[in-house]
């Protein structure tokens, strides 16, 4: 995907460039930062800001890596940064304690995905509220495996760890969402 | 009914996979297309000198204050200091 672009007349500032990265990866990150956050608005607040940074700092890729990854590396820390700020915002104004709730009952998520068809809406939304439970890394790792069906390699790439690590923190979020969605099962379904 | 619970985990975890990609909305779209535009014209209008230029002053204003704040003679202004004045003042009368 990256032979299609010229790096070099986008270090230079060049608009047309500029639209071909766009074309290439603005969908792209727009749903990955839809799957992370959960919330549309949200969703392309960051999506600008990511391009923002991408159009800014260009000049600092020095193709170490693919350029989807640096963009995708940009794009998950973006929205790590967003919800860890809006998580503060909720904590100092409402009063919710530190711990992250434990149950998926007890987290509102009314968010239904666009991306789901009508009849995994529901399932998507309790799926989503689990995910959203999980510690920061085995979420971003998930849903970058299992929603973006990015390989192991380019995860630890994007999120800075060694290729154990992703397999690591992937087994400990299946693991978790199991145990998760079994204690939802038990409540509701029965 | 543990396979029925264990078939139903299955499912919705795998329905992650099922995810279909969500188009850009147009408003984003033009959005993003206006961001080179929208930079450039904010670097034209404050050219970096400038800014440098006024990072500087203002580094130097700062300097020079705490300087003058630094070597200026310290005048006592406690009220003992004024009593004694005034004591003095009313022994040599």
């Amino acid at each position: 995907m990256d032979d299609f672009l010229d790096i070099e007349a986008l270090k230079k500032g060049s608009q047309s460039a500029f639209s071909s990265l766009l074309s290439l990866f603005s969908q792209k990150v727009y749903n990955l930062c839809l799957r992370i956050l959960q919330n549309e608005q949200d969703a392309e607040d960051v999506t600008q800001e990511v391009f923002t940074t991408v159009y800014l700092s260009i000049h600092q890729f020095k193709g170490d890596s693919k350029l989807s990854t640096w963009i995708y590396r940009i794009s998950v820390n973006k929205s790590q940064e967003f919800i860890r700020k809006k998580n503060r915002k909720k904590r100092f104004g409402f009063g919710v304690p530190i711990d992250k709730t434990e149950s998926i009952l007890e987290i509102s998520s009314n968010f239904m995905h666009p991306g789901f068809e009508l009849e995994n809406q529901e399932r998507g939304s309790i799926l989503f509220a689990a995910i959203n439970t999980l510690p920061e890394n085995q979420k971003t790792a998930f849903t970058l495996f299992n929603m973006e069906g990015i390989p192991y390699e380019e995860i630890a790439q994007i999120m800075n760890t060694s290729i154990s690590a992703v397999e690591s923190l992937l087994f400990r979020a299946r693991q978790n969402l199991k145990k998760k969605l079994a204690d939802y099962y038990e409540e509701n379904e029965q | 009914m543990e396979k029925k619970k264990e078939f139903w985990i299955e499912q919705t975890l795998n329905s992650s996979t099922e995810l279909k990609s969500v188009p850009l909305p147009e408003n984003l779209r033009k959005k993003l297309e206006s961001i080179p535009a929208s930079l450039d014209i904010f670097n034209k209008r404050i050219p970096m000198k400038a800014v440098w230029l006024a990072a500087a002053s203002i580094a130097l204003l700062i300097t020079v204050n705490i300087a003058t704040f630094n070597t200026s003679p310290k005048i006592e202004s406690n009220e003992s200091t004024v009593y004694n004045e005034y004591f003095s003042y009313l022994n040599q009368l």
